[in-house]
């Protein structure tokens, strides 16, 4: 038979600067097979749910998020992986599709079924075709961009319903291994909650003679402390996810929990870690050197002293806030203005290195009701007006589709960059109103790529930063 | 004075004129207003075809069989009507209700042997002489051909009077008399054709519920497409790593089974493996053969939880078969099914109608305690795929069931006199497309493998390695679970004692006259040969 199905799990827990603790699930499933439309379809460990929906929708490469709160960069640092909040949704089609238009429709209805998101409201007024912010993340031949299609529904909320049908896609499910401390209770007690899934096609092994799909589930949450606790900030497992661990998923190949306790000064630890880890591993993520405490699930000798593994940490001594490292691009987006008539869309985007500027290619997708006036585009940095080498603009149209503006921008070393463009509210149907429509109405967050210079290796283990974008 | 009389006259005149204004306005009012006020507040009624609606119900039903009679030397009855060769036609007219007739005619050609199917008749054994017969008969559509032996020929063992062959041929004693004769050929032609009782259970729509049996209520509309998913469910994958070679039983079992049947239906096979699915239903423990039992009743009981985990498809509309291998955990190993009688099922496993089957597959014998766990575990997919193709067959009732019916209306040898109108333009559509020049019957009886099996099944169940097994939990009669046991294949051939076995044997219940009228007749006893291929029964044996 072809290839055997493997599966690898990986937990990361990231201390944060701010005394809060960043936790990282990933699972990583591999299938080794080729799948054609219409031929009998094996699966053992993929889902079939989500087998069978990428052959026959003809789809290369899926990406969905969906997330509840905002990643606060400059207080938390880079994150692992990045998301906007509420559903996101990234597919590149396979170019035997004769109409992308219609495979997504149905790829977006069909997620939402499998997920229970209401992703079946992604239809033409906020899908985009970006031209150059997004490039396959798995093998390709060739990237045209006719078969992307982007989708964001800010207003989306992530709960216990869709948690357990992602949970449902994973071999073990939540009965055995890492995916045991996914309780819904816990999860979304938390400041950030993302919960992604990511197919795509990948090399089988080095010689890259044969290609398999890779189905990467991920789950980002941040727990944090709030001032009611006074100043003990020490976690472990149980604190989190009120679980502890009991055994590794028989399924898995590699079942290992990373903690991350490198310090900017090597003689003052930062982080006590108990129980001692079997091993320490240490690599380059994001241009710095970080150390992690490796515990390895599948190793016969981690349950030998306890039944049940509880990872806790105690910090040592309290954080200087010299220590906290700013991340080199982080952005912000606001609307400003007031009244209901008019009012301005502004993007500041810093670039903190000291001396390397780098381009970046900034996306923004604008529902149609929003009427954008470009000629009331400014992009301003350090006082002086900043032209882009690229700019690709897509007028909305009413009802039918968004506005796309996408721009290659380069930033200067150190600086900060303001984007503003104004805009005009469109007379709204009253049947066209979204409920709760005092809420406000939201604008889909920006896309941000950029390729930035503190190279970051590339490791197939949980460092899984795309090495070349990142999106806010 | 006068003048008084004159008012009260005139007054008397006023009165009688009010009333008769009085009365004329309301006759005006109930002759013209009523009928004026009915027709202008009556809803609409559209015109409709009365007659032709009345008539689209009816249905006479034509089953024309061509029969060729071939008399081999010596076996010419003397008291023929006429000399060979002849023509016949028999014809019967069954009246199911006003609206519904059957008519079933036969043509019968009596002739004698050419020289070829003689020398093919004076071979030794009777198989030899069937499958030398096969390229000298008339390859029309439907029709089928009894080779009439002497009394006394050898060609068929002692005591056996009637050989049904592969290739719609059969090959009968020639019997006393001609009305011994006829008897039988009548017999042949029916059982190798189809009865008015079959006929009756295809058309059951039609007639009302009383008149069928049980199971004739099964009936279903059939679907344009299914999806066939295998599933393997294992609670435990820290005791037991389960392999399947799915791949190669799919492609080997199943496949060829479904291109046989790719006319009817688009099919797709897909499979799957769960982890950690239980069955929703703690079983008993039972002292004696210290293994876990699942009772009849808790069957229903298993498929609702197990539903959950397999999803639905996300590819396609069409309706899903799901048939779920289960290995139970180690702590409820051995586990078997119980049905109502309390009796161990031999299969182990059950199905559902509509929806697909489920097998326990418990693991060979008790692992030594130091075995290290998981254990590892090859699923044995021979006895595994005979049981799922069984069920196959139960679930949608393929192919010898109501659906041939209702899907193949341009059947050759069974021709409606009028198109079934039951059938949705698509599906009328998509039979007419599809070669019609295999006739349905010779499908269903000589070229699918597994209903070659089932060919085997209800001609002679006893002795077919089919086992079948079927409790239908879900079903909303209480008809009892049916089981058999896989005998061995070296009584395939024989005989056996009609009456007692006609209880016991598994089969298509409108049969069950049929070949019970068949063992109370002066044949003694019958040998009928599966029509399959010996390679692939000793295979799956």
């Amino acid at each position: 038979p072809a290839g055997r199905d493997a599966l690898r799990e990986e937990l990361l827990l990231s201390p944060l600067p701010a005394g809060g603790l960043a936790a990282t699930f990933q699972f990583r499933t591999r299938w080794d097979s080729a799948p054609q439309r219409g031929a009998v379809s094996h699966y053992r460990l993929f889902p079939k749910a989500l087998g069978q929906l990428v052959s026959a929708q003809g789809v290369r490469e899926l990406h969905l998020a969906l997330t509840q709160g905002f990643w606060r960069t400059r207080a938390w640092g880079q994150p692992p992986l990045q998301a906007p909040a509420g559903a996101e949704l990234w597919v590149w089609f396979q170019d035997t599709v004769a109409d992308v238009d219609k495979a997504w429709k149905e790829l977006s209805n069909i997620l939402s079924g499998i997920f229970c998101a209401s992703l079946n409201f992604i239809d033409s007024t906020n899908t985009v075709t970006p031209t150059a912010s997004f490039k396959p993340l798995g093998l390709a031949n060739g990237t045209d961009h006719h078969l992307l299609r982007y989708a964001v529904l800010p207003r989306e909320i992530v709960c216990t319903e869709n948690l357990t049908p992602w949970k449902k896609l994973l071999p073990c499910g939540s009965k055995a291994g890492l995916a045991v401390l996914l309780k819904a209770e816990r999860l979304f007690h938390s400041s950030y909650h993302s919960q992604a899934v990511h197919i795509r096609p990948i090399c089988r092994d080095a010689s890259c003679l044969a290609v398999s799909w890779e189905l990467r589930q991920t789950l980002t949450v941040v727990f944090e402390t709030f001032s009611s606790s006074q100043g003990k900030k020490d976690w472990s497992l149980f604190k989190m996810f009120s679980r502890t661990l009991t055994e590794a998923c028989p399924l898995a190949s590699q079942s290992k929990i990373y903690v991350d306790i490198s310090a900017k000064d090597k003689e003052k630890e930062l982080l006590e870690v108990t129980p001692s880890p079997a091993s320490v591993h240490e690599a380059i993520v994001q241009g710095e050197k970080r150390t992690y405490a490796v515990y390895d699930l599948l190793s016969p000798s981690l349950f030998n002293t306890s039944r049940s593994l509880n990872v806790q940490l105690k910090w040592k001594r309290p954080q200087d806030s010299s220590e906290l490292s700013t991340p080199v691009l982080h952005a912000q987006r606001y609307v400003s203005g007031y009244g209901l008539q008019t009012g301005e869309i502004s993007t500041l985007i810093y670039n903190t290195h000291p001396y390397r500027a780098f381009p970046v290619i900034l996306l923004e997708t604008v529902p149609w009701y929003l009427r954008l006036y470009v000629h009331t585009l400014t992009i301003i940095t350090k006082g002086k007006e900043n032209k882009p080498s690229y700019i690709h603009y897509q007028p909305a149209q009413d009802r039918r589709r968004p506005h796309l503006l996408e721009m290659l921008i380069q930033l200067p070393a150190n600086s900060v960059t303001k984007i503003t463009i104004q805009f005009e509210r469109a007379l709204l149907k009253w049947t066209e109103y979204t409920p709760d429509p005092n809420h406000g109405f939201y604008v889909s967050p920006s896309v941000l790529s950029a390729l930035v210079p503190s190279v970051i290796a590339m490791k197939e283990v949980d460092m899984e930063q795309s090495p070349l974008f990142t999106s806010l | 004075m006068a003048a008084a009389a004159g008012a009260a006259a005139a007054d008397e005149a006023e009165k009688a004129r009010g009333r008769r204004a009085a009365l004329s306005f309301a006759a005006i009012a109930v002759v013209l207003g009523l009928p004026l006020w009915w027709r202008t507040t009556e809803t609409y009624r559209a015109a409709l075809p009365y007659a032709d609606i009345a008539a689209l119900g009816e249905l006479s039903f034509q089953l024309a069989a061509p029969v060729a009679v071939v008399f081999a030397p010596g076996s010419l009855p003397g008291d023929l009507p006429r000399p060979l060769p002849f023509r016949e036609t028999q014809e019967e007219e069954t009246l199911l209700n006003p609206r519904t007739s059957i008519t079933s005619r036969y043509e019968m050609v009596y002739r004698s042997t050419t020289a070829q199917e003689e020398a093919a008749l004076d071979a030794v054994t009777v198989q030899e002489a069937d499958a030398t017969l096969h390229p000298l008969q008339d390859a029309s559509l439907g029709s089928l051909t009894v080779y009439v032996i002497p009394e006394t020929s050898s060609l068929l063992p002692q005591g056996i009077s009637v050989y049904v062959g592969k290739h719609r041929s059969a090959l009968v004693r020639a019997g006393e008399g001609l009305a011994a004769l006829r008897a039988r050929l009548q017999q042949v032609t029916q059982i190798m054709s189809f009865t008015t009782s079959s006929i009756t259970a295809a058309l059951s729509d039609r007639v009302p519920a009383s008149q069928l049996g049980p199971d004739a209520r099964r009936h279903f509309k059939s679907s344009l497409g299914y999806e066939i998913t295998f599933s393997l469910l294992n609670p435990d994958p820290k005791s037991h790593a389960v392999h399947w070679d799915i791949e190669g039983a799919v492609s080997h079992y199943v496949q060829p089974f479904l291109d046989k049947l790719s006319f009817m239906a688009n099919f797709s096979v897909d499979s799957q493996i769960l982890y950690y699915a239980v069955l929703g239903v703690t079983p008993r423990f039972d002292k004696e053969s210290s293994s876990f039992l699942l009772s009849a009743h808790s069957l229903p009981h298993v498929i609702n939880p197990v539903e959950a985990r397999l999803g639905s498809s996300a590819a396609s509309l069409y309706p899903v078969l799901n048939f779920l291998l289960y290995v139970p955990e180690r702590s409820h190993s051995p586990l078997y099914i119980q049905d109502k009688d309390g009796a161990l099922v031999g299969t182990n496993a059950f199905h559902s109608p509509r929806w697909g089957g489920i097998m326990v597959y418990n693991v060979e014998g008790p692992a030594p305690p130091q075995a290290s766990l998981p254990l590892h575990v090859d699923v044995d997919m021979v006895r595994v795929m005979e049981v799922f193709l069984a069920q196959l067959r139960c679930t949608e009732r393929w192919p010898q069931c109501k659906a041939p019916w209702q899907s193949w209306p341009r059947a050759a040898s069974t021709q409606p006199s009028r198109p079934a109108r039951k059938l949705s333009p698509p599906q009328s559509g998509l039979s007419s497309t599809r070669p019609s020049s295999i006739s349905s019957t010779s499908l269903m009886i000589r070229n699918l493998p597994s209903t070659s099996h089932s060919s085997c099944l209800w001609l002679y169940p006893s002795s077919c390695p089919w086992p079948r097994s079927s409790g239908r939990p879900s079903s909303a009669r209480r008809s009892p679970p049916r089981q058999t046991e896989p005998h061995p294949p070296s009584a395939l051939l024989w005989g056996w004692d009609c009456p007692s076995h006609v209880e016991h044997v598994v089969m298509d219940p409108w049969l069950q006259p049929c070949v019970a009228e068949l063992c109370q007749s002066q044949v003694p006893a019958w040998q009928l040969s599966c029509a399959v291929a010996e390679t692939q029964e000793e295979r799956l044996l």
